[in-house]
């Protein structure tokens, strides 16, 4: 009876060896897969039987781990969003030693003033002054376009994320029935639950989310403010995304979309339940950083223009007539502030790609006719114009009182700040990031142990193999008798 | 017992994120000492501009303002010189009949309205001058030369003295005539009544080279040329007691017309002499500005050239553990 035993236990020797050398030639295989966590075999000595009981196949995860690394990538790309906008509305703007940036083109037009001062009969200088007035026009008009196209592309972003989310949140509800199935027969779910893994890592960088354990390996997902995407079954997100934003268009107005979940609508600002990933930062910019933006840039461009359209400076001007600087070619009204960065023109009669009229940068701009040319009096008081202090008040920039070039400087100096500052967190979010991903990756495929521990599965293989060639003598023995 | 294990990944991912930085560092640094500016200004200077874009600003401004002097400073040059051919004219003649004046007789006055007249006609185109494509004396209208020519002023003038022959009313008609809004700055003068603008010629300072023809000071010339040369007028007859009168009182005329001139030319002297200190200012401040800027912009090259080298060999270690560490396998020595 015993040699039978031993015969026993030496076949399950030699399968546990087996599947060993299986789950390391596996691991082995697998060393520079990405999501792939390492795995071991359970073995255990048999209860009823003589020999070894082979147990079920292991990943080697750290649930506390994977969940700060998961935080840590959700904060990642969240800040990497901001980052990449400041410093693309930072470009926009630019920055000093820049010759293109908006508070350049507005101290060549100041520079190009004095010239004109000094030979207001040169049509040269008057020209050249029209044409860096256009320029002014060019710089905030191009930081206005760039900026609604920041807005459009967060807006695009939102729904590509929504999409995204929707058919990865019903990959992992498939991939939950599947693992039951699978455990059930006893099968290996180790694959299936490395591709879950993956997939709840990306919605969780979206929108941060709490992985809950339910009975029989599947998993249930809610965001950080506990908003049910996946328990059982997977929310439906809905988003409508618009091809065209206008300055007016918010949310608060419904003009553009929000988000709903199950068909309820959901708050999508920082601190709501859906925060902390790189869907509710689109929304951010959408809503907040966007307007704030457009904000400042109306601010100035509303600056310039006033400074210009002042009867008491240029007497030609009436009620109702443009300055040099217009809304979108008629005169500039306060209450129509909210995009005129946009619609900012310079005057048709001093436009070189106009009427080209630019005596009447001297004489008045609606003169009759031109007056003495060597008459700089008007020209003086741009200058001045330009030299005043007015005070411009808004929420990023605070209340400013400055003449126009150092409120430029201003607005400049707020992009780059911003910038700047969404970069140093990026570098922080991004070294916490490193650091825990690579504490995942040491718990990962370590290819000398794997070959240390198949030298001694081929060991115990031989010795096994050895085992029962001993028993099969034994067995002769006894037969020869 | 715990066995520790260590993923192959581990390694990997260091090595590579380190490779990165280092040749990030690297790439930064190549471009500050290439360019010699610092690579990220929005880092030096804590994303506040406005200092550094007060200093462009203002090179911008000084760069102009230079450009305003010069121009000036020409205009200044042109204006002193038709204003002292005006001068040395008047004080000639004033020097020329004091010469004479004890021996005073009709044939040295005819002499003196013959060259009056000629001293007229130099003294009106002077007034009229030009300079740089800009009329000088001509107020706001710097495209219109100020004054009519001698013809229309003698002509006037006939007529206003016609039939005197005191030599006493004669010059005070010609006065009379001179100081009239309807007088000569009707019939003669051409330009504007506005005085150019001052030019910004600095920061807070600027110069106005108001002189204009209708100025009395320079009137004043014309003025007595005028009283000499309507002797020449063969239309009003005049005798020769009369002619001998008026070159003598011409001359205490041109002595005052002399004085006045220099108290022009004095004004336009000084604005000169400020032109030329606020252009050795304008020069100072910009060389200030511009070392303020670099100070700011400008990259340490020393310091860069420094971290460039320990950068490179940071570099080198690391290809050296990256080698090594991917020829420790076990595999090797199975």
């Amino acid at each position: 009876m015993s040699i039978t035993s031993a015969l026993n236990s030496a076949m399950t020797g030699l399968t546990a060896n087996a599947r060993l050398s299986q789950v390391t030639s596996e691991n082995l295989a697998n060393a520079l897969t990405p999501g792939y966590s390492s795995q071991k075999l359970n073995l255990s000595t048999s209860q009823y039987a003589a020999g070894v009981r082979i147990g079920d196949v292991e990943r080697n995860i750290d649930p506390a781990l994977q969940s700060s690394t998961r935080k840590a990538e959700a904060e990642y790309a969240k800040v990497e969003v901001y980052s990449d906008f400041y410093s693309r509305m930072s470009g926009f703007v630019g920055t000093v030693d820049d010759n293109t940036s908006i508070s350049a083109q507005i101290s060549n037009f100041d520079a190009a003033m004095v010239e004109a001062i000094s030979r207001p009969d040169s049509t040269e200088r008057l020209h050249d002054l029209s044409v860096k007035a256009n320029l002014i026009v060019q710089s905030i008009t191009e930081a206005a376009k760039g900026l609604n196209k920041q807005r459009v592309a967060a807006d695009t972003s939102i729904d590509s994320q929504v999409n995204q989310l929707n058919s990865q949140l019903k990959e992992i509800e498939k991939l939950n029935a599947r693992i039951v199935v699978s455990k059930a027969a006893g099968a290996t779910t180790t694959a299936m639950e490395d591709q879950r893994d993956l997939l709840i890592d990306q919605v969780n960088k979206a929108i941060p989310v709490n992985v809950v354990q339910r009975d029989q390996g599947r998993v249930a997902l809610y965001s950080v403010g506990g908003v049910a995407l996946l328990d059982g079954k997977a929310a439906e997100l809905s988003f409508d995304a618009n091809r065209t934003i206008e300055p007016h268009m918010t949310q608060g107005n419904g003009l553009l979309s929000g988000l709903e979940i199950n068909g309820l609508a959901m708050d999508t600002s920082v601190s709501g339940p859906l925060r902390g990933g790189t869907l509710v930062a689109a929304f951010d910019i959408r809503d907040n950083a966007t307007v704030e933006a457009q904000n400042d840039l109306d601010a100035l461009a509303r600056d310039l223009v006033e400074r210009f359209q002042d009867p008491a400076l240029d007497g030609t001007i009436g009620v109702g007539d443009a300055g040099i600087f217009t809304d979108g070619g008629n005169a500039f009204d306060p209450a129509d502030t909210l995009g005129l960065s946009a619609r900012l023109e310079l005057n048709d009669l001093v436009a070189m790609d106009g009427q080209a009229e630019t005596w009447r940068l001297r004489d008045g701009l609606y003169a009759a006719a031109p007056g003495d040319p060597g008459d700089a009096s008007l020209l003086r008081g741009y200058a001045d114009a330009i030299g005043e202090n007015r005070t411009i008040s808004t929420t990023k920039l605070g209340t400013i009182s400055s003449d126009l070039n150092t409120l430029s400087a201003s607005l400049m100096s707020r992009f780059a700040r911003d910038s700047d500052s969404a970069n140093n967190t990026l570098s922080y979010a991004a070294t916490s990031y490193t650091e825990m991903a690579q504490a995942e990756l040491a718990l990962g495929v370590d290819s000398d142990a794997e070959l240390q521990n198949m030298m001694l599965i081929e060991n115990a293989y031989a010795a096994n193999a050895k085992m029962l060639a001993a028993i099969d003598e034994m067995l002769a023995s006894l037969l020869r008798i | 017992m715990i066995y520790n294990s260590y993923g192959d990944l581990t390694t990997h991912s260091f090595l590579r994120n380190r490779n990165a930085e280092l040749k990030l560092d690297l790439a930064t640094l190549s471009k500050e000492v290439s360019t010699g500016k610092k690579a990220n200004l929005t880092e030096e200077l804590g994303g506040d501009f406005s200092y550094l874009a007060d200093i462009e600003n203002n090179l911008n401004r000084v760069e102009s303002q230079t450009v305003a002097v010069n121009e000036t400073k020409l205009f200044a040059l042109s204006i002193q010189g038709n204003l002292s051919r005006i001068q040395e004219s008047t004080q000639n003649m004033r020097d020329d009949i004091a010469s004479v004046s004890t021996t005073l007789n009709v044939t040295d006055a005819d002499k003196f309205a013959r060259e009056a007249s000629q001293q007229l006609d130099a003294a009106i185109s002077s007034l009229n001058g030009w300079a740089g494509g800009r009329s000088l004396f001509a107020g706001t209208a710097t495209g219109t030369s100020p004054l009519n020519g001698s013809d229309t002023l003698m002509t006037e003038l006939v007529s206003e003295t016609a039939g005197l022959t005191d030599a006493d009313d004669i010059i005070q008609a010609v006065k009379d005539w001179f100081a009239d809004p309807a007088g000569f700055d009707a019939a003669m003068y051409n330009g504007s009544t506005t005085d150019v603008s001052p030019v910004e010629i600095g920061d807070g300072e600027s110069v106005s080279l108001a002189v204009r023809a209708d100025d009395p000071d320079l009137k004043h010339a014309l003025q007595s040329f005028a009283i000499l040369a309507l002797m020449d007028e063969p239309a009003l007859g005049l005798s020769d007691d009369v002619k001998v009168g008026l070159t003598r009182a011409g001359m205490s005329e041109m002595a005052e017309s002399t004085s006045k001139m220099i108290g022009v030319q004095a004004d336009i002297g000084f604005m000169e002499a400020q032109l030329e200190r606020v252009s050795t200012r304008n020069e100072a401040r910009k060389t200030s500005l511009s070392i303020a800027f670099n100070e700011i912009v400008l990259a340490d090259q020393y310091e860069a050239s420094t971290k460039i080298k320990s950068t490179e060999t940071q570099l080198e270690i690391l290809y050296t553990v990256t080698a090594r560490s991917a020829q420790l396998s076990l595999v090797k020595h199975m």
